[in-house]
């Protein structure tokens, strides 16, 4: 179930050069609207490339230019370490519970919030 | 001494593939999880770096991996027969700056030599490139 106003997209599988160019096919035209606000549930990623990663910066910069953000949800511990690894969990919005990255877009009037990070 | 080949085409639909051959090889040689983890993505990127450097997008050119199980360490092999590239020059990415100031590249390599014990960049006499990689095994 998604709040209003959020779009929530569930990947599936492998994040590869192959998965993250199929994956962006997919977010290109939600994150170049006006004031998309996004939640990406990962549960189902068992694994991030380099170019996966990059997938999601891209997506976040586009949402964030348009006045609207990228939450991200679900992710293993394992896609947690990568991310961290490459310095990038300073920089995604990560929360453990899908249900709370849609809320966090409600309680922050559009802005996501992330009270795991103290850099925005 | 146990030794894994594959040999596949230069096609991102292959990655899959590679990650089997890369999980079972783990299996034989009783890697641990997290050995695995690290082996599985540093070749993922390295075996992606080929099929979009040293064949630019190509889909026909050949690429050979093998996995060597020494002692107390495996050591990966990734021949190309594409055009020369030095992935050791991409500039590291700087994994402290702020999100408006990320650099997008890079993050392949840096993956690979922080997954990995040792990166090596070869180009072959003959044409292509070796990509050499080490893990110490405890």
């Amino acid at each position: 179930m998604s709040s209003p106003g959020v779009t929530v997209i569930k990947p599936r599988g492998r994040l590869d050069a192959l998965g993250a160019a199929e994956l962006w096919n997919e977010l290109e035209p939600i994150v170049t609207t006006a004031g998309a606000r996004l939640v990406l549930d990962l549960t189902q990623v068992r694994y991030i490339s380099s170019e996966g990663l990059r997938v999601l910066l891209r997506a976040q910069r586009a949402t964030e230019r348009s006045g609207g953000g990228l939450n991200l949800c679900g992710l293993s511990p394992r896609l947690t370490e990568i991310i961290s690894m490459a310095g990038l969990d300073r920089v995604y919005h990560m929360y453990p519970d899908c249900a709370k990255a849609q809320r966090a877009f409600q309680q922050a009037g559009g802005a996501a919030l992330d009270d795991s990070s103290s850099e925005r | 001494m146990q030794v894994f080949t594959l040999e596949v085409s230069s096609d991102l639909n292959n990655l899959a593939r590679v990650a089997s051959f890369v999980e079972n090889a783990a299996r034989e040689m009783r890697l641990t999880e997290r050995q695995f983890d690290d082996v599985h993505m540093a070749v993922d990127e390295a075996v992606t770096n080929v099929i979009e450097h040293a064949y630019g997008g190509r889909r026909d050119g050949r690429i050979s991996i093998v996995l060597r199980h020494e002692p107390k360490r495996l050591v990966v092999e990734i021949r190309d027969f594409g055009k020369s590239f030095d992935p050791s020059k991409i500039k590291e990415p700087d994994i402290k700056s702020p999100l408006g100031k990320r650099e997008i590249g890079g993050l392949g390599i840096f993956f690979m030599k922080k997954l990995m014990d040792k990166v090596e960049f070869t180009t072959e006499p003959g044409g292509g490139n070796l990509t050499r990689m080490t893990k110490k095994l405890k």
